[in-house]
């Protein structure tokens, strides 16, 4: 039984302009829509330059839509414009339901890796506790406790990517925004990213991904949408969608 | 709905008389748009800050970024009550239940204001201690503005925040006027924390500071924000350390608010020409 859309994303348009080389402008998004329900994992496919990332900027408000509406639902059944949301309430919404994970792990200089990943859920106190299971998730990753201790800066980049995921999936949020998790990542660790993922799927968490490799798709995500010169040339259900044309890999 | 801490209006600051409704242009004052100058071509008036406007919540940290001339420290000041506003309201919740205006207190008040609920870090270590003045005496200087009489409390609470600032312990009584500019800093912000003020506000506080004793000052503040929960305003030109510090942004030209927003999206998706620049022109 299919449920109610978390997110309904209608008409986004985003124009970008730019004033410092004489008011050029650059359409990143064009009139796109597209749902997500709970469980659900949207992947976002296309060539570079097509608008996925700047479709997930939007979404998490790291970028203003120049039109349209990104209609959020959130745990307590409020909509939240995402588009339009004030300020202070699109704080609330990334602190409480929202993750955003970048393909680059940005985080607090000189902090420790297991803080990385505990602080942006320690907010009501109980530091130890979420601070063990941010241990304990960094371990099931491979990032062994002497690495823990030290500062993500001088990891590799297979390391900084499974802090980020960390980071995002320690505690269950209602909607992820992940660009290429799992791009850095020998097999072994991808397969236990994607078990996190599809872990946190079944919990109910909704997701919007992009993906590039057929594997990864095939593994984690239900429906596709296909982004092109930013617009939405095709969405639908993994099956009906052939995103074996937009992405790598082997299946 | 959590209310805002500090709430400011129309915060204006103005040298000179205005030749407001007199001039054939209209005042530099009249006018809506950025006029991309600070002072008035018809009366020479020099508005150091004009009609600015933001709320500030419990816990957060605001920042302020603007080239040098901007009107970012005439706003921290008139904010501490340094000098008084031309015009504009502020309200402060920790103050009078946030139902007086602060720039409308009288002395006393305005002493409670800046000896009890508020903290500041100057830029220039020499506005905010006094150099020749121990260490401990800086803070302790504080502690009696509010009332604090024993010695011995005195004593001990200087010496807890100056560990806590981690300026040794072994140099609390020696004059900050030896101290290096990094220790300067971590004595006000000693000096600031002291009171367990509602609102702090940061005056570029790691500028001219070397890039290592820059990181433990900033360090250094993300640590207090965590621990004490405290409201921070900081104003940098630095848009790496607001970036690190802010969650939210103003962005200030010829003492105008030109551009507000989230730090993300200030930094990924500035809005106005002067932001675009400030954006485009870091290293």
């Amino acid at each position: 039984m299919e449920q109610a859309p978390i997110l309904r994303v209608r008409d986004l348009t985003k124009t970008f302009t730019m004033h410092v080389l004489g008011g050029k402008r650059v359409e990143a998004l064009n009139g796109v829509s597209f749902d997500v329900s709970p469980g659900q994992c949207v992947a976002l496919v296309g060539g570079s330059g097509a608008g996925k990332s700047s479709l997930l900027k939007c979404i998490y408000r790291t970028y203003t839509a120049t039109g349209g509406a990104i209609a959020f639902k959130t745990a307590s059944g409020d909509t939240v414009d995402m588009a339009s949301a004030d300020e202070r309430k699109v704080l609330e919404v990334r602190r409480d339901e929202i993750r955003y994970v970048p393909q680059f792990l940005r985080a607090q200089p000189r902090m420790a890796a297991v803080d990385v990943v505990a602080m942006p859920h320690a907010s009501n106190g109980r530091l130890e506790e979420v601070r063990k299971d941010a241990g304990a998730m960094l371990s099931f990753l491979g990032i062994q406790p002497e690495l823990q201790s030290s500062y993500p800066s001088v990891f590799s980049g297979g390391e900084q990517q499974r802090v980020n995921v960390a980071r995002a999936l320690l505690r269950p949020r209602r909607l992820l925004l992940l660009d290429e998790p799992t791009s850095a990542l020998d097999a072994g660790n991808r397969e236990r990213v994607l078990d996190l993922l599809s872990a946190a799927r079944r919990d109910g968490a909704a997701m919007i991904a992009i993906i590039h490799d057929i594997h990864v798709l095939q593994a984690l995500a239900d429906h596709v949408l296909v982004l092109d010169n930013g617009r939405a040339a095709e969405f639908g259900p993994l099956g009906r969608v052939d995103a074996a044309r937009y992405v790598g890999g082997q299946p | 709905m959590v209310l805002a801490l500090l709430t400011v209006r129309g915060l204006t600051k103005t040298y000179g008389p205005a030749c407001r409704g007199r001039g054939s242009e209209g005042c530099l004052l009249d006018r809506e748009d950025d006029p991309g100058t600070s002072s008035c071509a018809a009366c020479g008036l020099i508005a150091a800050c004009s009609d600015v406007s933001f709320d500030v919540y419990p816990g957060e940290v605001l920042g302020i970024v603007g080239e040098s001339g901007s009107g970012k420290t005439t706003v921290m000041r008139s904010l501490y009550l340094d000098h008084m506003p031309t015009s504009g309201e502020a309200y402060f919740a920790a103050f009078e239940a946030g139902r007086h205006n602060i720039f409308e207190a009288d002395r006393p008040q305005r002493r409670r204001i800046r000896n009890y609920l508020m903290g500041i870090v100057y830029q220039e270590a020499r506005r905010g201690l006094n150099l020749l003045v121990t260490a401990g005496g800086n803070v302790a200087e504080r502690l009696l503005a509010a009332d604090w009489r024993s010695v011995a409390d005195i004593r001990s609470k200087a010496a807890d925040y100056l560990a806590r600032t981690e300026v040794p312990l072994d140099r609390m009584d020696d004059f900050p006027a030896f101290f290096s500019n990094g220790m300067q800093q971590r004595v006000q912000i000693a000096k600031a924390l002291s009171n367990s003020p509602n609102l702090v506000l940061l005056d570029e506080p790691t500028t001219g500071l070397d890039v290592s004793v820059q990181a433990g000052v900033l360090d250094l503040i993300r640590d207090i924000r965590r621990d004490f929960r405290v409201a921070i305003v900081v104003v940098s030109h630095d848009l790496s350390v607001i970036g690190m510090l802010a969650e939210r942004t103003l962005v200030m030209r010829h003492g105008r608010v030109v551009e507000s927003g989230l730090t993300d999206q200030i930094l990924e998706d500035p809005q106005h020409p002067y932001t675009q620049l400030l954006v485009s022109s870091a290293l």
